[in-house]
């Protein structure tokens, strides 16, 4: 990137006299500004990109036009039935002319029976509702379903725009083809196309069924979510029993708006400030244990690093579920959690409530005691993890750093800041960020502890309640579904995940480095 | 003065200490679970804190107790083994032949698939569950009826967990990575296709790898819920473990009655699983360690 | 390697052939599932042999029987209803939700007449979700409220009169007393005592209510002086009143005389019955039941004495309307049956659920039930139980102020907020 290196006219020497934390604020200057940068240009390449799609597009139809011009008849033909090229031009294209045919079939087959329907509903996201059976049984069945009618168009669209790709690329093969007869050169034959596909063009061969994979679960789904977005999808007009319709930026309004708006901020909040905590408890302390264990006389390296990953290796939605009881709490000391039991019983330490203290607050719905707790189960579950990778990068660490280090007289404080600490932090540096987005959205540890309590009050969030245990409480988990607003919640998060992820992303130097590895 | 090896012994013993301390605290409430497993009271929020009085019904119950219609916890392991033995052999596959073509092959949309899978990965996963559902169930793969084996539901379940998984290369293209091209150059100059490059060279050499994306893309299915719930929807017999064992510790009337068995349930599968993890994580450190050792 | 990786998919292929194999035999056209609370699935599985006994066209049926909790059915139901259970309990207050989805089918003329005559009046009205057609459920039980319960030894007859004198026999026998106050169910007692009314308009537009009036102040302002952490402590205070899981807190407590008195509803008796004979004593002499106490409250400086309301509902067994019609069918003449005489006998004896039909409740079983008679007269201070918004359910105006939290200024714009919220949730 052209901003790596910033001007700098401060004189070297007084770099390396300033206090550390003038070092630091300088540092976090410069970070902002590079973010700054980076994004401004950002910005200033969209209308370029978008300047540069139109021209494809134009290239494209320019070149479909001088193709169809050039082409002789079998060429011209080509435009009508795919693959006509080819098999009229000798054996050894026959399988590809084929194989061209085919696809356009499906694709007229598809369109006849499942896109063409859909697509024509698709503004209006159905007219037939479900209305009832005259002679008593149940409902009739020729309505529609407006979700069904979002998810086929959406899955109609990517086709078409699949399909007009292959139709230019069609266009090429039998222009190609007829410019290869007319030079005289040898066509290519069934064999030497199996072996382009295992070879030359074996990225495609390897590529498309993963590629097709997640275009249909993870692509489709998604789209038709950020649409779910503009809609009124909720309980009242929930498919199949009603039908749903198109509202533009209403969901948006209702969130950002009177209703939900302060909310959203303050959930937002927390999940920011639980994501930091998380991330940053379970690596300091991580790596606080993987050093000790690393330390050079201690024996049993092996037991004591299993006894930890037995936590981790225990099922989350188990342990996790477990923990909610296990510091459950009551007023009464004989219904109380065990934890709670355990403080009084055995440590004799005396409460102000004999049922002890009311980790997740369910009955005193203290918001401060239930996120404190939340923080220290998840260090519970999740410090194992930094453990373990800290661990692997402690061992990989050159002795002769330290050795060198120790002749030099540093003690062991300043061999941690300056040997372990920033060769930790270059290896684990995406990684941290990655745990750091990960927990943005780590739904499972809120979710099975407290619920997202607690004050758990209808659709609105809970004190504990993270972006997305929001959102499965909206959708999933409530009998008033709000699904429009659950997707706008979704694109939000993802908005601020990849806000986060990009850009430090972008300026890691582990990833910059990715392709030069070998 | 303290000579230095005495102040070496002083500081072990601390840190033996507190790593005692911590691997107590650390383990205890699974030994809790492991216990209550065995108790005889059923009750989530019990009078002790240890069982009074331990039996081995609460095992039996699993597999034969009086409302095994229910809760057929024997159906539950079998449906959510077959789910994680199909979702792990195409998931290797997906991941492998991604992770090979983003190493190895050099082609013009590289650098954009790969910002591509990172960004898909930021959205919360389960956004597209019921959208997922809908299109599974137009296809006939998820929410058959009763009366339409039901089965399929969980072939659906597989294709689900596993169809998708190509984003997931970074572990094994970052391994493939470290595997000197020269392999692949001398086999080229012997006339292989990559193809056979592939799956003759460069799969054994990452036997470790392998076996940790196998073992990480197994243990999966046994841990998720919501999109199992999603997909098999009520019919009791076609459950996963974790839909299934989920029943026993919400609402307000199960819990005090079958939290013992919850622990029970949850101990029979965490085991197996705790053993595998343990297993993963060797060849894990095996195939990083390892990887610089190759000729 | 290769090696094995091919084992392993033939050892994936095998077991999910024998898994395929195993699931084709029996075929499901003619099972009927039925969602029921796990506890009334012995019983009815009773019923429902009687059932296909009775009707020989189905005797080659099949019914497997789902636990489900009635409160979850809802939520259990979600989304997609084609492949859910075929008959399914609910409360009674669920049912608007239920019919907007179309996920019940509205019972067909000869059944509906068959409900109407033999089920207590006010469920059947209550089934036809207000449009005066058929009902679109069957009535399945008719009980669900909440009275009093008492340990006869600890307190006697005018002890339980009224929340005052029961908080001054708490703190002599230093034992506390169970409501569960932070539920919104139990909570809500004494503003519908004082008259104060929380609806939905016909269509669900508008949700109406009267709490943020004087009345409701003026309740809220009693709730203040009997749960102020101030003057009435927490733990270990002696005019303790709990806030607990009722359900469950209440059999442990008679059980071990460790409570003078709680609110619970009449599910509760068979555990609170069980946990009094585990201690040698039986349970009818020991325990009591009556209506709630009364409660004090001023209004305009006069003191205005009620009693204590209770939500007054029912459960209800609705047929899946999203089924094929013979499916349908079947499910209707099931379902008829599971809720007619032998079914809420069936329910009465294995959980004493109190039954809506009227035959049955006539019978001296019935009428003899010490908890069913002390329903009976809590109807008359009974609030029908319908659809309401989350913020009425999640409402924790009396937890608040029992933890300080709203403090004696605070009570006006409590109430407002409240009502606020709940005029909001349409």
């Amino acid at each position: 990137m052209a901003q790596d290196t910033t001007v700098n006219t401060v004189p070297t020497w007084k770099k390396y006299n300033r206090p550390w934390y003038q070092k630091f604020g300088l540092a976090v200057l410069n970070y902002i500004k590079n973010v700054g940068t980076m994004i401004w240009n950002v910005i200033k390449n969209i209308p370029h990109a978008i300047w540069r799609l139109i021209c494809a597009i134009g290239l494209c139809f320019q070149g479909l036009w001088t193709r169809f011009k050039n082409g002789d008849f079998r060429t011209k033909i080509s435009y009508l039935i795919f693959g006509f090229g080819c098999f009229t031009r000798g054996k050894k294209q026959v399988l590809k002319g084929i194989l061209l045919f085919l696809f356009e079939a499906l694709f007229i087959v598809y369109m006849i029976f499942i896109g063409g329907p859909n697509l024509a509903l698709m503004g209006s996201l159905g007219t037939i509702e479900m209305t009832e059976d005259p002679d008593g049984f149940g409902y009739i069945d020729n309505y529609h379903n407006s979700m069904e009618i979002l998810i086929f168009s959406v899955m109609t669209i990517f086709f078409i725009i699949f399909f007009a790709y292959m139709y230019i690329k069609n266009t090429k093969i039998a222009y190609d083809t007829q410019k290869l007869v007319e030079a005289g050169k040898p066509l290519s034959g069934p064999k030497q196309q199996l072996n382009y596909a295992l070879n030359d063009g074996y990225h495609v061969t390897v590529l498309a069924l993963p590629v097709l994979g997640v275009l249909l679960i993870t692509v489709l789904p998604l789209t038709v979510n950020i649409l779910v977005a503009f809609t009124n999808y909720d309980w009242m007009h929930n498919p199949p029993a009603q039908l749903f319709d198109w509202t533009g930026f209403e969901a948006f309004g209702k969130l950002f708006g009177r209703s939900f708006g302060t909310q959203l901020w303050s959930v937002l909040g927390w999940t920011l400030v639980w994501a930091v905590f998380a991330t940053f408890t379970n690596f300091f302390f991580g790596m606080f244990l993987a050093m000790i264990i690393n330390k050079k006389s201690i024996k049993l390296k092996t037991f004591w690093r299993t006894c930890f990953v037995i936590v981790i290796a225990v099922p989350d939605f188990i342990s996790l579920m477990m923990m909610s009881k296990f510091f459950s709490y009551n007023p009464m000391k004989s219904s109380t959690g065990a934890f709670n039991r355990i403080l009084s019983d055995w440590f004799h330490i005396k409460f102000t409530t004999e049922g002890g203290i009311d980790w997740f607050g369910t009955s005193t719905f203290s918001a401060g005691m239930a996120r404190v707790s939340v923080i220290v189960i998840n260090l519970w579950r999740g410090m194992p993890f930094t453990m373990l990778s800290t661990y692997g990068i402690l061992m990989n660490i050159p002795e002769e750093l330290y050795e060198s280090s120790r002749i030099d007289g540093a003690g062991p404080v300043r061999r941690f800041v300056s040997i372990t600490f920033p060769y930790i932090m270059f290896v684990m540096g995406p990684s941290l960020i990655t745990t750091f987005t990960g927990n943005i959205n780590n739904f499972n540890v809120i979710f099975f502890l407290t619920g997202g309590g607690p004050n758990n009050v209808g659709n609105s969030p809970g004190d504990t309640d993270l972006l997305i245990t929001w959102l499965y409480k909206l959708t999933v988990d409530s009998a008033n579904e709000q699904f429009a607003m659950g997707s706008v919640i979704g694109i939000f998060t993802f908005l601020i995940t990849s806000f986060f992820a990009l850009i430090v992303f972008n300026s890691s130097k582990s990833i910059k480095q990715e392709d030069t590895f070998q | 003065m303290i000579g230095l090896r005495s102040k070496r012994i002083i500081s072990d013993t601390i840190i033996y200490i507190v790593l005692l301390v911590m691997v107590v605290i650390w383990l205890f409430p699974l030994v809790w679970m492991v216990l209550r497993a065995f108790d005889v009271n059923g009750n989530a929020a019990s009078s002790s804190i240890f069982p009074r009085e331990f039996t081995l019904d609460n095992f039996k119950d699993l597999f034969a107790g009086s409302d095994y219609e229910q809760f057929p916890y024997g159906r539950w392991l079998l449906n959510t083994l077959i789910v994680a033995l199909g979702s792990c052999v195409i998931s290797t596959l997906m991941v492998l032949m991604v992770s090979y073509a983003l190493s190895r092959l050099r082609f013009k949309a590289r650098k954009k698939l790969m910002n591509i899978a990172l960004i898909l990965g930021l959205f919360p996963g389960f956004l597209s569950v019921i959208a997922l559902y809908y299109i599974f169930k137009t296809f006939g793969l998820a929410g058959r009826m009763e009366s339409d084996m039901p089965f399929i539901n969980l072939i659906g379940l597989i294709l689900a967990y596993s169809l998708a998984s190509g984003t997931g290369y970074y572990i094994v293209k970052g391994f493939f990575d470290t595997v000197p091209m020269a392999i692949d150059e001398a086999a080229r100059i012997d006339g292989a296709t990559k193809n056979r490059i592939f799956w003759q060279m460069i799969i054994p050499l990452s036997k470790p790898i392998i076996i940790y994306t196998i073992l990480t893309s197994f243990i999966g299915p046994w841990c998720d819920f919501i999109l199992a719930a999603t997909f098999l929807g009520s019919n009791d017999t076609y459950l996963t473990i974790a839909v299934g064992i989920r029943k026993w510790i919400s609402g307000e009337t199960l819990p005090s009655t079958h939290f013992a068995r919850f622990c029970a349930g949850g101990v029979l599968i965490a085991v197996p699983i705790t053993i595998l993890y343990l297993i993963m994580q060797k060849f894990y450190v095996a195939g990083i360690t390892g990887g610089a050792a190759k000729g | 390697m290769k090696k094995a990786l091919s084992i392993l998919l033939a050892a994936a292929t095998a077991v999910s052939v024998c898994g395929g194999l195993a699931a084709c035999g029996g075929d499901d056209s003619t099972t009927i599932t039925v969602w029921a609370p796990v506890k009334s699935i012995a019983g009815y599985k009773q019923v429902a042999a009687d059932w296909k006994k009775a009707h020989s066209e189905y005797k080659d049926w099949t019914i497997k029987f789902s636990a489900h909790e009635e409160s979850v059915v809802q939520t259990d139901l979600g989304n997609d209803m084609s492949n859910k259970g075929d008959i399914f309990f609910f409360p009674s207050d669920h049912l608007y939700k239920l019919v907007q989805k179309k996920a019940v089918a509205q019972l067909p003329q000869s059944y509906a007449e068959e409900v109407a005559g033999r089920d207590h009046e006010d469920v059947v009205e209550y089934a036809k979700n207000g449009e005066g057609k058929n009902p679109y459920a069957y009535p399945a039980t008719y009980d669900n409220g909440y009275m009093l319960y008492y340990d006869k030894d600890l307190v006697g007859e005018k002890d339980i009169e009224s929340l005052d004198t029961l908080q001054a026999a708490a703190k002599s026998k230093k034992l506390p007393f169970i409501w569960e106050y932070s539920n919104g169910y139990y909570s809500c007692s004494m503003f519908l005592a004082a008259g104060i009314t929380f609806d939905y308009n016909a269509d669900h537009t508008k949700y109406n209510t009267n709490v943020n009036s004087d009345e409701g102040k003026a309740v809220l302002k009693a709730c203040y002086d009997y749960l102020n952490p101030d003057t009435n402590g927490n733990g270990t205070s002696p005019t303790l009143i709990v806030s607990d899981q009722a359900d469950t807190k209440l059999p442990d407590g008679f059980g071990n005389k460790q409570i003078i008195a709680g609110v619970g509803g009449s599910w509760v008796w068979p555990q609170i019955k069980a946990s009094v004979e585990l201690g040698g004593r039986v349970a009818e002499d020991v325990i009591g039941v009556t209506v709630l106490p009364k409660f004090t409250y001023q209004l305009n400086g006069k003191d205005v004495t009620k009693n204590m309301y209770s939500l007054i509902g029912g459960k209800f067994c609705g047929v899946n309307a999203q089924k094929p019609k013979d499916k349908q069918k079947a499910a209707h003449s099931l379902a008829s049956y599971l809720t007619g005489y032998e079914g809420q006998k069936v329910r009465f004896q294995t959980t004493n659920a109190g039954p809506s039909n009227k035959e049955l409740a006539a019978e001296d079983e019935i009428k003899n039930n010490m908890v069913l008679q002390a329903f009976q007269a809590q109807k008359e201070f009974g609030y029908t139980q319908n659809d309401q918004p989350d913020a009425f359910w999640s409402a924790n105006l009396l937890s608040k102020i029992s933890t300080g939290d709203i403090g004696i200024s605070d009570i006006s714009k409590s109430i407002s907020d409240w009502a606020d919220l709940l005029i909001k949730s349409v």
